[in-house]
């Protein structure tokens, strides 16, 4: 080898180098033409936990199992709760529900379904081992010991009192198979669920990619696409090249920042959804001076979110009235009006008496923590940094400070909250969740609320089965919870997702991709 | 000799000891382990039964007794997430991050050999500035935004190499070079600095005075002393290359062991990442061990000491 190839290779080595410098620009993608034979890939940021039905916790798992299991009622992509796996019901009295199951179902391991696999899954949400996230709701509402199956299809449950929601709270409660329960082991459990959906899990590459098989016995309406691949990627970025290669169909989790470049690319597009999440301040009401109603409606009033809509969020999103999804239509949000928020600290007597830009509270200025996560919500952190500033703006000096999730969740089971505190509550979608949130006794309740007009109202709804005087009295209680304002209501979370054209696909309030839902863009 | 290789040996178990310490109080940093495993609505006098159950109510040394007990023989109990032996889970995914920090050490390596041997034959020539200047901004490129810029550009931009993922070769390509990119830069200064030394050694001038060609110099003479020092290199660079996939694995979606630890940590479920922290660190351990005692057979200097 002489000194002439050295010198080569050196060169050669060198121009890699460069060529691993040079600046990259993102053009346009042409998109494959569509086919439902070609898998369907869906970017997702984490890789799912477990598929044991009884231990998911994790919206982006749930969104691979429920094509796999089922349950006995589904949300339709409106939010409306249809019977799924029961043919039909009825409510001979308030604590009893009849449920007839369809006929033929089948699940992927062949064997029919049955009234028997309705009342095992029900058990053995109580089974400790699993620490099912459907444990409470069930022990709460159903008498486990009077569970009824008089027949191969029909089964009767009895609950403790009246429970009108008790199938919608059991939202995901897919129905497992009681044969492969008593037969498996734990591991097969977590990596092979047998179900009646329309898919079956044919390989499973733990955090490189999930594929699902269409299968053929299917009960009811098949999906368009033969195989769906789940590709966890947690960089959100990569999730984003992997659109932009055109690589991925459908993207979760786009960042707002991104949305512009996504938009910007012809074959691409962004799909938006105000989704069911209540993102809120939380305030705890036993900290001084926020006993006190109008310091709590002064925070309200202080806070300019439709320019932090415009300004961090591209636009997208709206100021939140209330607490549930239902009402909040009716009333009217707080609006930003500094002079009202003036006005009523002076009322309560928080005033700034030396002229420095910071309001007194019996002498001492009101200097205040608000603590947030970072990267769990959307633009959370950014969102209380904006907030931060408008409150000081308003002479409640505050900082905001970040926490990793898991620290934070720390502080939330061990009521170690600053003042102020950001978070992000899923719904249901049934008007009544919700308002456990600000409940007294409700674990992930922190601000330490108490009305007895809210108390006496939310335990009177959750008696009431006519859905007529069920509205009425949602309407109320959300105009109690807005005016009294535990919270400083932000938004009802805008979810943000990428998708090739090449796919017909809208995204859904409740952060699920229904394959069903989902086409190639020819059909 | 002997001596030596007690000696080295001690202090790796003392390493262990440490490491053993870290991931086992791991756990008891961020507050009572038994309220991060249960269920939020768990009363309670639940609670504290598990918590018994558990054993976390015992003192603080026979615990840490009975995890060491159980890991030297690979039982980190189960995850806490998916209740499937935590080991077995850490010892799934090192097959990938072996597969990558091979890749990396390879590509590195290869290409530091000759760029580091011309440049420092080609001593202060525009070449070797080049060399140098290029190997500086090599290593002060952070990981995420070399990968991240890779990606675009091979992936996004020509399409010629898959974006993320684990499959075929070419998908190795894309983070072995985001993941040696600096150890390149490094092995390319140490082999050029290492190879200038021993340029000016007696035994090179006496063999230009034999007459001896200048490639059979450098190759022959030169070269096998001067690859002294790098193998040391090499062999603590595996190591923190080990290590350092943990950012590389997450912007390429590796399914490594880097991205199962930090996963872990996000999910609380502290038995797999003390089985991760556990097995990295004896492997850490393990490799520089493996160098100084191969040390002493490269260069009898040492042994001798």
């Amino acid at each position: 080898m002489s000194a002439r190839v050295f010198k080569l290779i050196g060169v050669f080595a060198a121009l890699i180098l460069i060529g691993l410098m040079a600046p990259a620009t993102v053009g346009a993608t042409t998109p494959p033409a569509a086919d439902a034979d070609k898998p369907l890939v869906i970017a997702i940021g984490t890789d799912p936990e477990t598929f044991n039905p009884m231990q998911i916790r994790a919206r982006t798992t749930w969104n691979m199992l429920m094509h796999i299991t089922e349950r006995l009622f589904a949300r339709d992509k409106d939010m409306q709760m249809k019977p799924w796996l029961v043919e039909s019901y009825e409510r001979p009295d308030d604590l009893t529900w009849k449920l007839k199951l369809r006929k033929g179902v089948k699940f992927s391991s062949g064997d029919e379904l049955k009234a028997s696999d309705v009342k095992f899954t029900i058990l053995e949400t109580q089974n400790a081992k699993w620490k099912s996230p459907n444990t409470f709701v069930v022990e709460t509402n159903v008498d486990l010991t009077n569970i009824e199956v008089p027949d191969d299809y029909t089964v009767v449950l009895h609950t403790k009192k009246p429970a009108p929601l008790l199938m919608e709270s059991a939202d995901y409660l897919p129905i497992v198979s009681e044969k492969q329960f008593k037969t498996a082991t734990d591991a097969e459990l977590a990596l092979k669920p047998v179900g009646t959906g329309p898919y079956v899990i044919k390989e499973y590459v733990k955090d490189d990619h999930v594929t699902l098989e269409r299968r053929d016995t299917y009960w009811g309406t098949m999906p368009d696409y033969k195989t769906v691949t789940y590709r966890p990627i947690p960089n959100s970025q990569t999730r984003l090249a992997e659109l932009l290669a055109g690589n991925a169909d459908i993207v979760l989790n786009l960042s707002p920042d991104d949305v512009a470049k996504v938009k910007s690319n012809p074959s691409l597009r962004v799909e938006t959804v105000q989704g069911g999440r209540d993102v809120f301040i939380g305030i705890i009401c036993t900290t001084e001076p926020f006993t006190d109603k109008r310091v709590r409606q002064a925070l309200n009033y202080a806070v300019d979110l439709d320019g932090i809509f415009k300004n961090l969020l591209g636009g997208n999103g709206e100021r939140m009235a209330s607490v549930t999804n239902l009402s909040s239509t009716k009333l009217k949000p707080y609006t930003y009006d500094p002079k009202k928020a003036a006005q009523l600290l002076d009322e309560a007597g928080v005033v700034d008496t030396n002229k420095d830009g910071i309001r007194e509270w019996k002498g001492k200025p009101v200097q205040i923590e608000l603590g947030t996560t970072k990267g769990r919500y959307v633009a959370d952190a950014a969102i209380a940094q904006s907030i931060a500033s408008d409150l000081t703006a308003a002479g409640i000096k505050t900082d905001a400070k970040a926490y990793e999730w898991s620290v934070y969740v720390d502080m939330i089971n061990g009521k170690k909250l600053p003042p102020l505190f950001f978070l992000g509550l899923g719904s249901s979608f049934n008007g009544e969740q919700e308002f456990f949130y600000v409940q007294k006794d409700f674990g992930f309740n922190s601000t330490q609320w108490l009305n007895e007009d809210f108390e006496k109202s939310f335990t009177e709804l959750q008696r009431t089965m006519d859905p007529k005087a069920r509205g009425v009295l949602i309407d109320k209680i959300d105009q109690i919870v807005q005016d009294d304002a535990p919270w400083i209501f932000v938004w009802k979370q805008v979810d943000f997702y990428g998708a090739n054209n090449r796919v017909e696909f809208k995204a859904r309030p409740d952060e699920l991709i229904m394959i069903y839902d989902v086409h190639p863009a020819a059909k | 000799m002997g001596i030596y290789i007690a000696r080295r040996l001690g202090q790796a178990l003392l390493v262990l000891v440490g490491v053993s310490f870290i991931s086992f109080g791991a756990i008891f940093l961020t507050g009572d382990p038994a309220s991060l495993m249960v269920s939020e609505t768990w009363t309670k006098q639940q609670v504290d039964e598990f918590r018994h159950r558990m054993g976390f109510d015992r003192p603080w040394i026979v615990q840490y007794g009975d995890f060491v007990g159980r890991a030297v023989q690979g039982d980190f109990g189960t995850s806490l997430r998916t209740n499937q032996p935590a080991f077995g889970l850490v010892m799934e995914r090192m097959p990938a991050t072996i597969e990558l920090t091979l890749a990396a050490m390879l590509f590195s390596t290869l290409i530091a050999l000759p760029v580091g041997i011309v440049s420092a034959v080609k001593r202060n020539s525009a070449y070797d500035f080049f060399v140098r200047g290029a190997t500086v901004l090599c290593q002060a490129v952070p990981v995420f935004w070399l990968g991240t810029l890779l990606i675009l550009f091979f992936g996004v931009e020509l399409k010629v190499l898959p974006v993320s993922g684990r499959g075929t070769w070419q998908h190795l390509i894309l983070p072995a070079v985001s993941l040696g990119t600096v150890a390149l830069a490094r092995n390319t200064r140490l082999i050029r600095s290492s190879l200038l030394d021993v340029l000016n050694e007696n035994y090179v001038v006496t063999a230009r005075a034999k007459g001896l060609k200048e490639r059979r110099i450098i190759l022959r003479h030169a070269l096998r002393n001067a690859l002294i020092p790098v193998v040391t290199l090499l062999g603590l660079q595996f190591s923190m290359l080990l290590g350092g996939a943990i950012i590389t694995e997450t912007i390429f979606a590796w399914p490594g062991v880097g991205r199962l630890a930090v996963n872990s940590i996000y999910n609380r479920d502290f038995p797999v990442v003390q089985a991760a922290v556990t097995l990295l660190a004896s492997i850490f351990v393990l490799v520089n061990l493996a160098v100084d005692i191969l040390y002493t057979y490269l260069d009898p200097r040492i042994r001798l000491k």
